[in-house]
């Protein structure tokens, strides 16, 4: 069960994330003004900082399932 | 609506499970059989019993329409999308199309969804947040539709896995459903778990049955159609997260849209003793299947257990998401 057990962590921390990723976005696009005179540019900015969270987010995601697997094999 | 629930339940299930056995025999009898790899004396399946789902949807929608319980708009953008994605997926079962093929014209089974506007372009978050997105949505359905429908159709690796995979999730889908108030998506996801009950018993290790390309990409459609018309985006989201992860995980190391077979390289393997193992092949991707054999040599039976422990953890969570929806911070 080390495998599944590995799997089932990494969904978990993903989640995790995930979530809070969400949370975070909404607060970014809801509470904070990057330019005050172009909202126009004020939403390109939120929008290019959501997307490379997400591409973190991901690369996390690959970087752990990687790393999982190797232990999981080398136990 | 509450009484006719049960009956649509009964109805369906019963129905499912007779349709997938006509098409058991009826595939028999003409030979459109599949080889189980994962047996030791690799037995040749009926192929294709996947088809009773999109039937046995059509059915049940069709009995509700007349019955005046859901809108022809409704009815339609779940019907045709199906219809859709079934024919791309018969395609695919006889013919070898490139690997971006799939993909690209799954997309073409959200078209009826945008067409027919039965959806809600506010996309809910977590803590009382969302986003309306009247524009950016219809075009999300589109890759919503596919990315679901695909993702199903690569975890069709051994009996069973993509039919308990689905069923777990649309259980899911059906308690935050009852948690956000959807009665769409209560609707839809008791349908659709009835009519998967025919693949449940027919495909489920030792299969007598396989799903083919039309059935694992339409059981895929019915998770998107869930999210986008039930309004439970989130929840759904993250009860396919174990699809997520085995689709990532093999695209990542593609770096395209490629077929299995195309890959020329051996990820798992049948051993002497009948067990699932790791092939530690390098060049080949660290799929969800490869992930739990990589520890051991697994049968079938364990491999698909632990795949179903999986699901129900993140269904779990997908749970505790739509429990954070209701929540009201933000």
């Amino acid at each position: 069960m080390r495998s599944t057990y590995s799997l089932i962590l990494i969904i978990i921390v993903e989640w995790a994330l995930f979530m809070a990723l969400l949370a975070s976005i909404y607060f970014l696009a809801v509470n904070i003004t990057f330019v005050e005179y172009s909202r126009l540019l004020d939403q390109f900015i939120k929008f290019i900082i959501s997307i490379a969270s997400g591409g973190v987010w991901l690369y996390i995601w690959l970087r752990l399932g990687h790393v999982m697997y190797r232990r999981s094999r080398s136990k | 609506m509450t009484w006719i629930l049960p009956v649509i339940v009964t109805i369906s299930a019963i129905l499912s499970v007779i349709v997938t056995y006509i098409l058991i025999l009826i595939f028999r009898k003409i030979d459109i059989t599949g080889i189980d790899i994962f047996k030791i004396h690799r037995p040749r399946i009926p192929s294709n019993g996947g088809l009773s789902v999109p039937i046995t949807v059509t059915i049940i929608m069709s009995i509700l329409l007349m019955q005046n319980l859901v809108s022809l708009n409704f009815f339609l953008s779940i019907v045709l999308s199906l219809a859709i994605i079934t024919i791309i997926g018969l395609i695919d079962d006889y013919i070898d199309l490139p690997g971006f093929y799939k993909p690209l014209a799954a997309m073409f089974a959200g078209v009826p969804i945008v067409l027919f506007a039965e959806y809600d372009y506010h996309f809910k978050i977590i803590l009382g947040g969302g986003f309306s997105i009247p524009i950016i949505y219809p075009l999300a359905i589109l890759i919503a539709i596919s990315v679901t429908s695909n993702t199903v159709n690569m975890l069709d690796v051994i009996n069973g896995s993509a039919t308990w995979g689905v069923f777990i999730s649309l259980i899911a889908g059906m308690i935050s459903s009852i948690i956000l108030s959807s009665d769409k998506g209560l609707l839809l996801s008791i349908i659709f778990l009835s009519s998967l009950m025919g693949v449940v018993i027919f495909n489920t290790y030792p299969a007598k049955v396989f799903l083919g390309n039309s059935g694992s990409l339409s059981m895929g459609c019915l998770l998107g159609i869930l999210a986008i018309l039930g309004d439970i985006e989130l929840p759904v989201m993250v009860a396919m997260f174990p699809f997520i992860h085995n689709s990532f995980f093999f695209l990542s190391h593609a770096k395209k849209f490629v077929e299995h077979k195309t890959l020329n390289t051996t990820v798992t393997f049948l051993n002497d003793k009948g067990l699932i193992e790791d092939a530690n092949n390098q060049t080949a991707p660290i799929t969800l299947l490869r992930f739990l054999v990589s520890e051991k040599p697994k049968s079938e039976l364990r491999a698909l257990s632990e795949m179903i422990v999986i699901f129900i953890i993140s269904s779990a969570l997908a749970i505790i998401t739509a429990y954070l929806m209701t929540m009201k911070v933000m």
